[in-house]
């Protein structure tokens, strides 16, 4: 380099700043996405919690609600997800029973009005089963990380009424591994009692990401994008979910597990093979 | 295998696939499955010990990557299943980060400048100066830390960095600069740009290219589809699967490591 | 004939210099002239040859006044991209001017960018490689090419754009005696036969002198052209022939050695000179040991079964063509590379780097990393626990005045003074310098080889590896010459370098083997 064109020209890359920047600009690639991508907090961790899933045969929406007590009635909740989530809600007989809920079922006092559909009530266990439930809404208590389910159909009790969507507390109340397209759809695939109701759901679960206000899900831009994506395609969507996807988890790994090891194996062997032969045929050459 | 050298479209295509597949997916198997995948086409097509350097440079990013993302849990609630979530996604950007690593060692920065459309000259330019100063600044410090060790200043320790990062970093910008210089003082970007030699699409390099169109085909598949197989839930913690019908698309996208080698 | 080059009225000064660089330069080069610029670094030869493509100012910035026209284009109106097809311009370190990674395509690589057709594009390929002698390595990464193949490369890929004025900054720098008369050869032929208008800079003025038939002599940003004797006889630091010739008084003063052979035949011939007792070397204690060495450098075997010495009081001057393996073995006695087998040892252990050797390496500004000189060899003293002052060390390569001075704001030859100073301050028993060559200028290298034979009077041992014949000639007491990786000559300078006909420094060619340097001669005469 012509010795008097660097000395002076470096006279300013040897300040600090310019140090700085520079590292700056090579550690920006990987940390950038690391601190952008937004931090999974949830909206509020404190206090206690109740999730609330709502079927209404169409989509299902699911609420992640604080309480205001230790507990509260099963109708509170709802009153409550209304005002946290905006859950539109009519009651019925004098306020004790559901009649409407996110703008289906029947308006007015008679909740049986458009038998033999009904909101079906249902308490769920936490790790995606549902039991009936054998009180009203205004006596059943619901608690710090309890779930709650309404579901928009007909059958007069828990052997013939829908079921919602398998559910686990955390997948309303805590950031998911992913948004609407995952565990439920493959769960409700393959709930070999409602195949119908399956599809639906992980169609309609889809399609009810984007406009859940929901105060807990957690912004994953990248797939919101994609459940926003799959939202679209829903009929199609819903026609492939339906058909066979993978096999549900089992207890242990699976034999595809088994195969991708192996392939993983064969790859990393290979490579090392390849780089050992390059470099003794370099050697000799 | 033909022994001229592949068409740069076809690696970016290659790469364009197999970062989308990671992009699509959160299963840790087919993302690990990526990064034996990117170091077995690397392992074909490694020319040098500059390319070998500038893998592991990718390597070590990545690396570190799923590290701080992993950390940044602990920002919130510590689980297992949000540690598990974060440490996923750490994963998954990490992966992205060796299959560019791979596509970096395997092309020539400056060859896909001259692709570029005119217009696009100066940040294709930008860009190829900035990938080439990482292996280069690597190698610096390999030199600078010799020289500082030959007059007996021993690195180690925050207190030696000005001594390696100074020089290291001066040097780099001095490189890059002079390369910029003299490209700049050769005639790019001055007018119409003519091709000496002509990049054929070889046989290699449609083997390289379509089954990596395929792969991603088939992810982009499952997960318009909704396929739960590409996210594993994670509370509760579950073990992974793998389905085999995605397991073929990875293997796809390990073709380019036994086709197109470089006989050098 | 046009003028290809003109400078009318041209001052410059850098965004951040207190002075001009170059100032009030007036100058035309004729087209078909072979030009050289020269003096001391920093009185702005750089910032010409930079200015006649434009980059000054387009990429520096600062202050231009001035006119600079190539080929009847200003440089101020025209991007320096839009002059490339009339000036190409072959920068000092040529691996840093490499875009593409085959040597073919980076050949070609100007040619694209000017839209030249391909057909056109692959017969000027061919011509150029035949005229650099670079056919066998057209397939070649660049990265695998040695210094000087670089270097060839590099003037051939500026060439293969077809300019009308090539550029070159210190083309030889990097290359032994054999590779730089190749070059200037070549560089001649294109002047010569094709009208080639080439301008260069270099220091080593015993390798360009004779080749030249014009000369800018460059003070302090001021320049004055004019014939080689003239500007070159005016310095004071011309090729060693010249000097003898202005210590003799010879008139008209001698550029080459066959000038100087015609100019010596008249006078008396100096007797064959005493050996120098400081030269011989007393065969004191063994500094280093060397043992059937081997070692490998990039995945080659570089050097095979080495046996070497050095004793107290020797300046070693390790020589040879470029990827001999001359700092391969200076990185080994420095304790800072393995070898493969064989065994080395300084003072009768393995060597401990920056303890018991300290290594200047080829880059000097690998080291610099403080903010004033003085700071700089503090570091090396406070790494050893050494609570002393840097004053001695500064004042032994003559840089006291230069103490408060920031490092990158100094020449390049300041700055291997000052990275010098930083490696003897380990006060090692070896000292070893690899390639002290580039950017040194005569008065850096004055200062350089009378600190290095002080050093190694005061009982230590020096080792130099250069393919600086004339370097070597003024300091060594003993020379090593590698070759296939093993030593091929080892004695006395006056021997060695004498029945060398590649390594002979010029008094040698002169006046026989035996004399090294014209101080030398001189007092044989008087």
């Amino acid at each position: 380099m012509g010795d008097d064109v660097s000395t002076v020209a470096t006279t300013v890359l040897r300040r600090p700043v310019a140090a700085a920047f520079a590292v700056l600009a090579a550690l920006m690639p990987v940390t950038w996405p690391a601190v952008t991508e937004a931090s999974p907090a949830c909206a509020a961790e404190s206090g206690p919690h109740a999730a609330l899933v709502i079927d209404t045969g169409a989509g299902v929406r699911s609420f992640c609600v604080a309480l205001d007590a230790t507990t509260v009635s099963g109708i509170h909740l709802i009153e409550l997800a209304g005002a946290q989530g905006h859950l539109s809600y009519g009651f019925g007989s004098g306020g004790q029973a559901v009649c409407r809920l996110a703008g289906v079922g029947p308006q007015g006092d008679d909740c049986f009005a458009d038998y033999p559909q009904y909101w079906g009530y249902w308490h769920g266990d936490g790790h995606g089963g549902w039991t009936w439930s054998s009180s009203g809404a205004a006596s059943a208590r619901v608690g710090d990380g309890a779930l709650d389910g309404w579901v928009w159909g007909s059958g007069d009790s828990g052997a013939s009424h829908p079921k919602p969507p398998p559910t686990a507390i955390d997948d309303v109340c805590v950031p998911e591994a992913t948004p609407a397209t995952s565990p439920s759809p493959s769960r409700a695939t393959h709930a070999a009692a409602v195949p119908s109701a399956g599809a639906r759901s992980s169609a309609s679960k889809a399609s009810s990401s984007p406009s859940d206000p929901g105060t807990n899900r957690s912004a994953k831009p990248s797939n919101d994008g994609i459940g926003r994506a799959s939202a679209a395609g829903t009929p199609t969507a819903g026609a492939l979910a339906a058909a066979p996807g993978p096999p549900p988890a089992s207890a242990g790994p699976g034999p595809g597990l088994l195969v991708a090891l192996a392939l993983g194996a064969a790859l990393a062997g290979g490579g090392w093979l390849r780089i050992r032969t390059s470099r003794r045929r370099r050697s000799i050459g | 295998m033909d022994r001229r050298p592949v068409h740069p479209m076809a690696w970016i295509v290659w790469a364009t696939s197999a970062g989308f597949v990671a992009f699509v997916t959160t299963d840790p198997v087919y993302l690990l499955l990526l990064w034996a995948v990117s170091w077995f086409v690397y392992a074909g097509h490694r020319v040098d010990a500059e390319h070998a350097r500038s893998f592991r440079l990718f390597l070590t990013g990545a690396m570190v990557a799923v590290a701080l993302r992993t950390a940044l849990v602990f920002f919130g609630t510590v689980s297992a299943a949000n540690t598990t979530f974060s440490f996923l996604e750490g994963l998954r950007l990490g992966t992205i980060l060796v299959i560019f690593g791979t596509f970096n060692a395997v092309t020539d920065p400056f060859g896909l400048v001259r692709m570029a459309p005119r217009h696009f000259h100066e940040p294709a330019l930008a860009a190829a100066l900035a990938l080439s100063i990482a292996p280069r600044t690597v190698a610096g410090v390999g030199r600078v830390r010799d020289a500082q060790r030959m007059r007996g200043i021993r690195i180690h320790g925050a207190r030696a960095l000005p001594a390696l990062a100074v020089p290291v970093l001066e040097r780099g910008m001095e490189e890059a600069h002079t390369l910029a210089e003299s490209m700049d003082a050769r005639g790019h970007g001055a007018g119409r740009r003519s091709r000496y030699r002509p990049q054929p699409w070889t046989g290699a390099a449609i083997l390289i290219a379509v089954p990596a169109i395929a792969a991603a085909a088939t992810f982009l598949a499952a997960s318009v589809g909704g396929w739960a197989v590409l996210h594993p839930q994670t509370s509760p913690i579950v073990w992974p699967e793998a389905d085999p019908l995605l397991l073929a698309g990875i293997g796809l996208l390990a073709v380019p490591g036994v086709v197109g080698r470089p006989e050098r | 004939m046009s003028d290809v080059l003109r400078f009318d009225a041209v001052t410059y000064v850098y965004p951040e210099g207190a002075r001009p660089a170059i100032e009030d330069v007036d100058l035309a080069i004729a087209e078909g002239s072979f030009a050289l610029a020269v003096g001391p670094t920093g009185s702005g030869k750089s910032t010409l040859l930079r200015a006649s493509n434009g980059l000054v100012p387009q990429f520096t910035g600062g202050t231009f006044t001035g006119r600079v026209s190539v080929d009847g284009r200003d440089t101020l109106a025209h991007a320096p991209r839009r002059l490339a097809d009339v000036v190409a311009f072959v920068p000092q370190d040529p691996g840093a001017s490499f875009v593409l990674d085959r040597v073919e395509d980076e050949l070609a690589y100007g040619m694209e960018n000017l839209g030249v057709d391909p057909v056109h594009m692959r017969r000027r390929v061919e011509e150029t490689l035949d005229l650099l002698d670079l056919p066998g390595l057209r397939d070649r990464s660049v990265r695998t090419l040695s210094g000087g193949e670089r270097q060839r490369v590099a003037i051939a890929a500026a060439l293969a754009a077809g300019p009308r004025i090539l550029v070159l900054d210190e083309p030889t720098s990097q290359l032994d005696p054999q590779g730089a008369e190749d070059v200037m050869a070549a560089l001649q032929r294109l002047v010569h036969d094709h009208g080639m208008t080439v301008l260069l800079a270099e220091h080593r003025l015993e390798r360009v002198a004779g080749w030249v038939d014009v000369a800018i002599g460059f003070d302090h940003g001021r320049v004055r052209s004019g014939t080689p004797a003239d500007v070159i006889g005016h310095l004071g630091s011309g090729p060693p022939v010249t000097r003898l010739g202005q210590m003799l008084g010879w008139d008209p003063l001698p550029l080459t050695v066959r000038a100087a052979r015609a100019a010596a035949a008249g006078g008396p011939r100096p007797a064959l000179p005493p050996r120098d007792p400081a030269r011989n070397g007393h065969r004191h204690g063994v500094v280093a040991e060397v043992r059937g060495l081997r070692a490998s450098y990039a995945e080659t075997t570089v050097l095979r079964g080495l046996d070497l010495d050095v004793h107290e009081g020797e300046v070693l001057a390790v020589m040879g063509r470029n990827g001999a393996g001359k700092s391969t073995l200076l990185r080994v006695l420095a304790g800072i590379h393995e070898p493969s087998a064989g065994q080395v040892q300084i003072l009768g252990a393995k060597p401990r780097p920056g303890v018991d050797v300290g290594l200047c390496p080829q880059e000097a500004d690998e080291l610099l990393f403080s903010d004033s000189v003085e700071h700089e060899v503090r570091a090396t003293l406070v790494a050893r626990g050494e609570a002393g002052g840097a004053g001695p060390w500064l004042a032994a390569l003559g840089i006291a005045g230069l103490a408060a001075r920031h490092p990158r704001d100094l020449s390049a030859g300041q700055r291997l003074l000052v990275a010098t100073a930083a490696v003897a301050a380990t006060d090692a028993p070896l000292l070893a310098l690899d390639e002290p060559t580039r950017g040194l200028d005569p008065a850096s290298k004055e200062r350089l080889i009378g600190f290095v034979r002080a050093h190694a009077l005061g009982g230590r041992a020096a080792v130099v590896a250069t393919h600086d014949v004339e370097l070597a000639a003024a300091v060594a007491t003993r020379v090593v010459i590698l070759a296939g990786g093993e030593v091929i000559a080892d004695g006395d300078p006056g021997a060695v370098l004498g029945d060398s006909r590649v390594f002979a420094p010029q008094m040698t060619r002169v006046f026989g083997p035996g004399w090294l340097t014209p101080d030398q001669v001189v007092e044989a005469l008087t």
